[in-house]
């Protein structure tokens, strides 16, 4: 039996067109099929594009094919990207009320090279509120549901993006990891995200959370993938003064089915009291394998990783206090009615535009920097990072990769964390160190419990990438679970 | 003034403390993170894009000449340069202010340290010590103009133009010190092509923290902030005011509230800034869209090197030359004008003699022209005025003629050697030529020759005066003295 | 707690978020539980140890100066919430 050209994994639909076995029509119009049959029950987008636009830019890939022109990578591909991306003429929400209206009138660096490289791009997708969440509950708009149970949520805030591409909507997404926002909805949905390092992947154009952790990178359905969507989207931008001149290698020669003469480290750390035990055996298995793969597996020791959290929530949400200062209704955007005077309008086009999430970053991130409490919490928090950094270069001196889990449990019910903000910001206890070092970091499916997809880590040394793809690919290719889809055939199959 | 006692009273018991801090806008033709011009007067948010319109996702990206010019100035002024120096983020709400941040330097400023030495009030030597230079960017620009109902309107064309803001320590001692200051500090930046420096287009604007203290005291009074002060007068009108205001709520036995005043030009006060009621907090920390300023030390040093003649160098430079100290300050106020004698003096004019042809002669007509010497309507050019002046030197002609001479130069553009060849004006040297015409003059006043033979030795000046008369000015006048003295016996 | 309703009413002037005073306890509990969690960075010894802003800084980025055109006046205001004269229009700021 065939399988649907939606189904197909972006190296799959780039064989096929090269080969002549499909147009790039036919893989987009399986695709909004897709969409139309599953969208309304996993509610991945928030804007999606008209669908003569779409075929369009299909049709002009099937142009250049019959005209013989060399394909580009992701040629004819449907990509999803994040609603926090510019894209010139689609509404870049970032799930925010505030943002209500807001058409950029230019392109993000990284939306800018997947479309040069033959992408066709359906809409922008559902997260959690300017990013800041773990579930993507805190989306003004609406939630989206996690394609293996819609009963849960796809994990944040890349939440949509992950769905996306887990539902079969989207062949490949672009999302953005602030403290795991890639990775855990990655692992939660069953998917593989990458998060570069940082400076790997232009910045220009993704809505600022906070500056110093953000980093662009793909969701898709395997590691190979993974690595076309990095090559193609990576590189030096003079538009992105943090955006490294290192040059980006060729992910995709990277990929190789063993781990022989690798070194992998397993920090004991990242298992610590608070994982799952499913989470945590599956984690021991993948690294079992990766021994047979012939890596070299020993346990290893992050002492202040422990902290990690508490200093991503003092740093993020005083980045973000600042970077979110610009929303204040007077050049775009949403502007409460009726104020006397700037500082009233200011303060509720604030107050009534951002949802109580982002409202408590903000609050969190302005106290942290305030006069008086600066050395106390922001000062700190800094010097906490220097030691998390000295920690990984330590353990990164010994090992060539580091593994552990993505999440210490599997994806959680809607409404299981979002009335203790605390509970909600542990979900990301695995994920923000690697984002305040600024290490690349890939989840991968590694497991399944109770029907939900569980995901292993693979943190890599700072600019390489390569071995990082390198190990998840080999264990992909023996543990064989990127294959399995979710349970989703189509809408009148949604229970809810 | 509304001081209570006589001024020179009130001096005595109180000593006045000022320190500066003034914004100089750069000399760049983009913006200090964008690309937009920074031209002045366009069409309101016509110089804009995602960047410094602060659109969601845009990033900062560092203009190098902006940072060279920067550094430029903070050599000049003799700083010690952070070559680690890095961008902070200053937050503040407001609706001119794009991001609701400015970028700037904080913690570690491009300068510290520096030193400005000028000629204080009564001409005395002053020097004012530098405490931070940093670079930033500008604000934009809130306007009523043109707003319906009283509302206001934002324009962005400024928003994001490069500043330096320059601190000086707290060393002026009276409102006249801190407009020359003033001055000399923009005559600096001038010198070291750092900025057009033009006040009345705001690209120098200048706060000033003003306090009192009792004479003797080295503890500082209660700090008041004075803002709006557009021109070096209103600079030195809204000090003395405060100075004023200060000393006579101290003499009256009141406490200085230590607030920000705004200077109203058109009443001559200050009053209390309504915007500033609360507390300023502005959450400064590291600017993570961009990585430190990184200068390396090789581009430091050619920098340093690069710089022109300053100031103070120049006139030392004149003083050395011969010139007095006002008329080489005269030149050195004005670069274009320095400019323009520095070449007379590569061209072989002597010093004094050219200043003087220069500031008086051909300053006085191009001044009641309207017209600048760097400008393509003063048709005589450096090495022309040298010439002339070279003439009268040599004899060929008289300071007098010179000035008809100049005068057909400005018209014409001419050498002075053709215009003196062209209308005959050489002068006439020749002894014998001189020593018929003063037997000529002689002959026709037995008067003059009677008076002077009885003692009024004064009517020799009456027959050089009828030699210059029949020569049309062209004699040498020393040689004509000389020519009469002998002929009279 | 480590921080009190005027506290949080302090922080959400300078923030500029109009916050109800029905609010005001709420943002104070939450707030304050973050606070004390994150207070666990007191227990680590990091004297001596300099700040990091940013994980792998890149020094000296600098681009010519070079002008290039922007957005059209039109392009710039299409998306304000209110506009007049070609200027973005905001409630009147007393200036002084
Ligand atoms: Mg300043
Ligand atoms: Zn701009």
């Amino acid at each position: 039996m065939d399988v649907a050209p939606y189904e197909w994994p972006a190296h799959q639909v780039r064989r096929a067109l090269a080969a002549g076995q499909v147009s790039a029509r036919k893989v987009a119009e399986s695709a909004l099929r897709r969409i139309d049959e599953v969208e309304p029950a996993v509610g991945a987008f928030l804007h999606l594009r008209a669908r003569e636009d779409v075929l369009a830019d299909a049709d002009a890939v099937d142009a250049a094919i019959a005209r013989g022109a060399t394909l580009p990578p992701l040629a004819g591909v449907p990509a999803a990207i994040k609603a926090n991306m510019c894209m010139r003429g689609v509404p870049a929400s970032c799930a925010s009320r505030v943002l209500e209206g807001f058409v950029p009138p230019y392109d993000a660096t990284a939306v800018g090279r997947l479309r040069a490289a033959g992408a066709v791009i359906l809409g922008a997708t559902n997260m959690d509120e300017f990013a800041m969440g773990s579930s993507t509950e805190h989306s003004a708009d609406h939630v989206t549901r996690n394609p293996w149970d819609l009963g849960r949520v796809p994990g944040g805030s890349s939440g949509g993006a992950a769905a996306a591409v887990a539902a079969g909507e989207a062949t490949i997404a672009l999302g953005s990891d602030t403290g795991g926002s890639i990775r855990q909805p990655a692992a939660f949905c069953g998917t593989v995200g990458l998060k570069p390092t940082y400076g790997r992947v232009s910045r220009y154009g993704l809505v600022a959370f906070a500056s110093s952790l953000d980093q662009i990178g793909p969701l898709t359905r395997d590691v190979r993938d993974g690595a076309l969507v990095l090559a193609a989207i990576a590189g030096a931008d003079p538009a992105d003064a943090t955006c490294a001149a290192e040059p980006s290698p060729d992910y995709e020669a990277a990929l190789r089915r063993d781990c022989r003469g690798l070194r992998a480290g397993l920090p004991v750390e990242l298992l610590g009291g608070g994982t799952a035990p499913e989470v945590r055996s599956s984690v021991m298995a993948a690294a079992d394998l990766l021994a047979e793969l012939g890596a070299e597996v020993d346990e290893c020791s992050l002492p202040t990783v422990p902290y990690a959290l508490d200093a991503y929530y003092v740093i993020a949400p005083a980045e973000a206090s600042s970077n979110l200062a610009r929303y204040d209704g007077v050049r775009y955007g949403r502007r409460a009615a009726g104020a006397a005077d700037y500082v009233e309008m200011f303060g509720r086009t604030r107050g009534e535009g951002f949802g109580p999430e982002v409202r408590r970053r903000i609050m969190l991130g302005t106290y942290a920097l305030s006069a008086g409490y600066y050395d106390q919490y922001y000062g700190r928090a800094l010097q906490v990072r220097t030691r998390i950094c000295q920690d990984f270069e330590a353990a990164l001196a010994r090992f060539d990769v580091l593994v552990g889990p993505t999440t210490p449990s599997p994806a959680f019910a809607f409404g299981e964390k979002t009335a203790d903000p605390l509970q909600m910001y542990a979900s990301d206890v695995c994920t923000v160190a690697v984002n305040l070092a600024g290490l690349p970091a890939l989840s991968l499916p590694c497991g399944f419990h109770n029907g939900l997809p569980l995901g292993l880590q693979v943190i890599g040394r700072a600019w390489d990438e390569e071995t990082v793809l390198r190990v998840a690919f080999a264990f992909e290719q023996a543990a064989d679970l990127t294959r399995r889809r979710p349970p989703l055939l189509g809408a009148g199959r949604m229970g809810g | 003034m509304g001081g209570v006692g006589a001024p020179a009273e009130t001096a005595r018991r109180w000593q006045t403390v000022i320190g500066l801090e003034v914004h100089v806008e750069l000399a760049t033709r983009s913006k200090m993170f964008c690309r937009c011009s920074t031209a002045f007067g366009a069409p309101p948010n016509t110089q804009v894009c995602p960047v410094c319109l602060a659109l969601p996702g845009s990033l900062p990206v560092p203009n190098r000449r902006a940072i060279e010019l920067a550094l430029r100035a903070a050599l000049a002024l003799r700083c010690e340069i952070d070559p680690d120096c890095r961008w902070d983020r200053k937050n503040y709400h407001y609706p001119d202010l794009p991001k609701g941040y400015q970028i700037t330097q904080y913690a570690r400023p491009l300068g510290r340290g520096g030193e400005l030495t000028f000629a204080g009030a009564g001409g005395a030597s002053r020097t004012v010590r530098i405490r931070r230079l940093h670079m930033e960017e500008d604000t934009g620009k809130s306007t009523h103009e043109g707003m319906p109902g009283g509302a206001t309107g934002v324009d962005l064309n400024r928003a994001g133009v490069p500043l330096i803001e320059i601190v000086s320590e707290p060393d002026l001692r009276g409102p006249e010190d801190a407009r020359l200051y003033l001055q000399a500090l923009r005559l600096l930046l001038l010198y070291a092509g750092v900025s057009d420096v033009r006040m009345e287009e705001g690209s120098l604007r200048c706060d000033a923290n003003v306090s009192l203290r009792p004479a003797g005291s080295s503890e500082l009074g209660a700090l008041v902030e004075i803002k709006n002060m557009n021109s070096f007068r209103s600079v030195q009108r809204a000090l003395e005011y405060e100075e004023g205001r200060q000393a006579a709520a101290l003499d009256a036995g009141e406490r200085i509230a230590r607030e920000t005043r705004h200077w109203d030009e058109r009443r001559g006060i200050t009053f209390p800034s309504r915007s500033k009621e609360e507390a300023h907090d502005y959450r400064y920390f590291p600017e993570p869209d961009l990585g430190a300023v990184g200068l390396a030390p090789a581009f430091i040093e050619d920098t340093r090197r690069s710089l022109p003649e300053l100031p103070a160098d120049r006139q030392a430079r004149y003083e050395a030359l011969g010139l007095p100290g006002y008329d080489a300050g005269v030149l050195v106020a004005d670069p274009a004008l320095a400019a323009y004698f520095d070449r007379m003096l590569r061209a072989g004019a002597a010093a004094r003699e050219g200043a003087a042809l220069l500031s008086v002669e051909l300053l006085g007509r191009l001044n009641a022209a309207g017209i600048g010497v760097d400008s393509p309507e003063c048709r005589v050019h450096p090495e022309q005025l040298a010439a002339l002046q070279g003439l009268i030197a040599s004899g060929s002609i008289s300071g007098k003629i010179a000035k008809d001479v100049l005068d057909e130069m400005l018209a014409t553009g001419s050498d002075p050697s053709v215009v003196v060849q062209r209308k005959g004006l050489q002068q006439i040297s020749d002894q014998g030529a001189i020593g018929e015409a003063a037997r000529a003059a002689i002959a026709a006043n037995p008067q003059s020759v009677a008076d002077y033979r009885a003692g009024k030795k004064q009517a020799a000046d009456f027959l050089v005066g009828q030699v210059m008369k029949a020569t049309r000015g062209k004699a040498n006048p020393g040689l004509v003295r000389e020519a009469i003295a002998r002929e009279l016996g | 707690m480590p921080i009190d309703e005027a506290q949080v009413r302090h922080v959400a002037r300078l923030a500029r978020l109009a916050v109800p005073d029905s609010d005001l306890a709420r943002f104070a509990a939450e707030l304050g539980a973050i606070l004390e969690h994150v207070a666990r960075l007191q227990e680590l010894d990091v004297r001596d140890v300099p700040p990091t802003a940013a994980a792998l800084g890149r020094p000296g980025v600098a681009r010519d100066d070079e002008p290039s055109a922007g957005l059209t006046a039109s392009e710039a205001l299409a998306g304000a919430p209110a506009s007049a004269a070609g200027m973005f229009q905001v409630p009147r700021v007393v200036e002084g």
